[in-house]
């Protein structure tokens, strides 16, 4: 909405600013909605929060099961991987805890984009709001659930004797590049996903499958070489290096990868942006 | 030299279309099925076609129709929910959209926190809000129940605290829904002295409503829509006798 002076307001000396609504105005697609995004900040943060209470208010546990469920998960494959498949890493436990719980943002984020859109689209027939603030507030759940779960897997360096390093300082670099990333992604899949409700389900499927496409609970070595082009064009595994090679090694990630997880996460959220803009307008009328 | 002020409301020439698959296909499986089969076939609904109207300042209008004749439609694009599919909509003031009470509530939440909510989908800061707590809490009349989830609501009482959130400000544009068939008698008469004192204030009302009594002691001019088409528009006794002359002859 712009705010415009109504100079002729004869009747309206209380208000001299009257907000004004054009149909007719330019739908910009970047300056005009970040401004308007800008707006509904409150809005924004009230839907993170939100989603973190209502997610912990009904649990014994509350915010504590952040912390544990990865822990549990990490234990469970710390024995299945070690005592079965026997390949040593050393370390395996940070290993493989810091692959979850970044993984798990990828699969939080977008999956609640689609359905905090869908969700929201009863909202979206009501009153106008920017359709983005859905697919941009479960990115800010996952960042926030990512950052509490640094506690456990800084807890388990220290335990392991595993030294920090000044390496770790990139970690929010890595944590940046993925939440842009993810929202590319997110406002993709969610806009699809109200016209399609079945997209969820195969999101799902995907997001499996590049689970395993990805080295999260595997080493990378174990993966065939003449495959290994897969890693090379799969978006995650440069992302995944930017995170884990500061947690794990200690070690700055390889440029080349940094290089790469910058160029998938800027041309998919400007992708996404574009789509979802594009679409959004239809959105009131759908679900 | 005196220009006429700008009307609140000025809607020209405004045409909304709907794209409506003959069945509904909402998987995406089915959609490229048929798109292969070249078995999909869309139709246009035109909701609205070409309809023009202005509000000036401080007068209540009122739309009436019969079901489906696209009243809750022209309402949705007023209230910027629909963007037209051609034509042009101006609104100037603050708009309370009263749609739906209560769009927006979590469930989860307690009522006090859903206020924060609700008021932030319409717009306003949380500081904003926190000024205005007190206020909306005494007018929703809720008591203890305000700090109760919401899932433990009746539907009245989600409308109360709807209401109060979405009227705490003074509008210089209502848009109203239907809305006075919820809560109780009490309550209802209420909403209506909290309107009828927005009017005096000089709000813009915009009325959709299939009550013609309403309508008829309300409204200063009126449309009457037919299938999406202007049939008649002027003074309320005028426009709500075509309305039942029309209804009648069918």
């Amino acid at each position: 909405m712009t705010q415009e002076s109504a100079g002729e307001a004869g009747g309206w000396a209380a208000a001299d600013q009257v907000p004004v609504y054009d149909s007719a105005a330019a739908h910009g697609l970047m300056r005009e909605a970040w401004g308007e995004l800008l707006h509904y900040k409150d809005l924004l943060r009230l839907l993170v929060v939100t989603n973190i209470k209502t997610r912990y208010r009904r649990s014994v546990l509350g915010v504590a099961w952040t912390l544990l469920s990865p822990l549990l998960t990490m234990t469970v494959m710390t024995i299945a991987f070690s005592a079965i498949f026997r390949f040593s890493i050393p370390n395996y436990p940070v290993y493989v805890l810091a692959g979850l719980v970044y993984f798990g943002f990828f699969q939080e984020s977008t999956t609640q984009s689609m359905t905090s859109l869908v969700w929201g689209s009863a909202l979206l027939k009501k009153v106008y709001i920017p359709a983005a603030v859905f697919p941009i507030s479960a990115v800010g759940t996952g960042l926030v659930n990512l950052s509490l779960s640094l506690i456990p897997l800084l807890l388990i360096m220290v335990v392991l004797g595993q030294p920090p390093s000044w390496a770790l300082l990139f970690v929010p670099v890595a944590m940046a590049l993925a939440a842009v990333f993810f929202l590319g992604v997110g406002l993709l899949v969610s806009t699809v996903a109200v016209f399609f409700s079945d997209v969820v389900e195969m999101w799902g499927v995907i997001v499996r499958a590049l689970f395993y496409l990805t080295p999260v609970m595997y080493p990378e070595e174990i993966f065939p070489e003449r495959l290994n082009w897969i890693f090379q064009i799969n978006p995650l595994y440069h992302l995944i290096l930017c995170w884990r090679e500061p947690i794990y090694r200690g070690a700055l990630p390889p440029m080349d990868s940094v290089l790469k997880a910058l160029v998938w996460s800027v041309g998919t959220f400007l992708l996404g942006w574009w789509v979802f803009a594009r679409r959004s307008h239809q959105f009131a009328l759908r679900a | 030299m005196a220009t006429p002020p700008a009307p609140a409301i000025a809607v020209d020439r405004v045409s909304l279309c709907y794209r409506i698959p003959h069945e509904k296909v909402s998987s995406i499986k089915e959609y490229a099925i048929r798109r292969l089969k070249r078995n999909l076939v869309l139709s246009d609904f035109w909701a609205l076609r070409d309809v023009s109207f202005e509000v000036p300042r401080g007068e209540v209008f009122g739309i009436i129709g019969r079901n489906g004749a696209g009243k809750t439609t022209l309402l949705k694009v007023v209230a910027r929910v629909l963007r037209p599919t051609s034509g042009r909509v101006v609104v100037r003031g603050l708009v309370a959209p009263l749609l739906g009470l209560g769009a927006g509530f979590n469930d989860e939440l307690t009522g006090r926190e859903n206020v924060f909510l609700s008021g932030a989908t319409l717009g306003f800061s949380c500081r904003d809000m926190q000024s205005r707590l007190d206020r909306i809490i005494d007018f929703a009349g809720l008591g203890e129940f305000i700090d109760a989830p919401l899932r433990t609501y009746s539907t009245g009482m989600r409308a109360r605290l709807g209401f109060s959130v979405a009227t705490d400000v003074q509008p210089q544009v209502l848009l109203l829904d239907e809305i006075m068939s919820v809560g109780d008698e009490e309550f209802r008469s209420r909403c209506q002295t909290r309107i009828e004192s927005f009017r005096r204030d000089g709000a813009t009302v915009l009325l959709v409503s299939h009550g013609l009594d309403l309508v008829t002691v309300l409204c200063d001019r009126a449309l009457f829509l037919d299938r999406g088409v202007t049939k008649t528009i002027g003074p309320t006794e005028q426009v709500v006798s075509e309305y039942t002359n029309t209804v009648l002859e069918q």
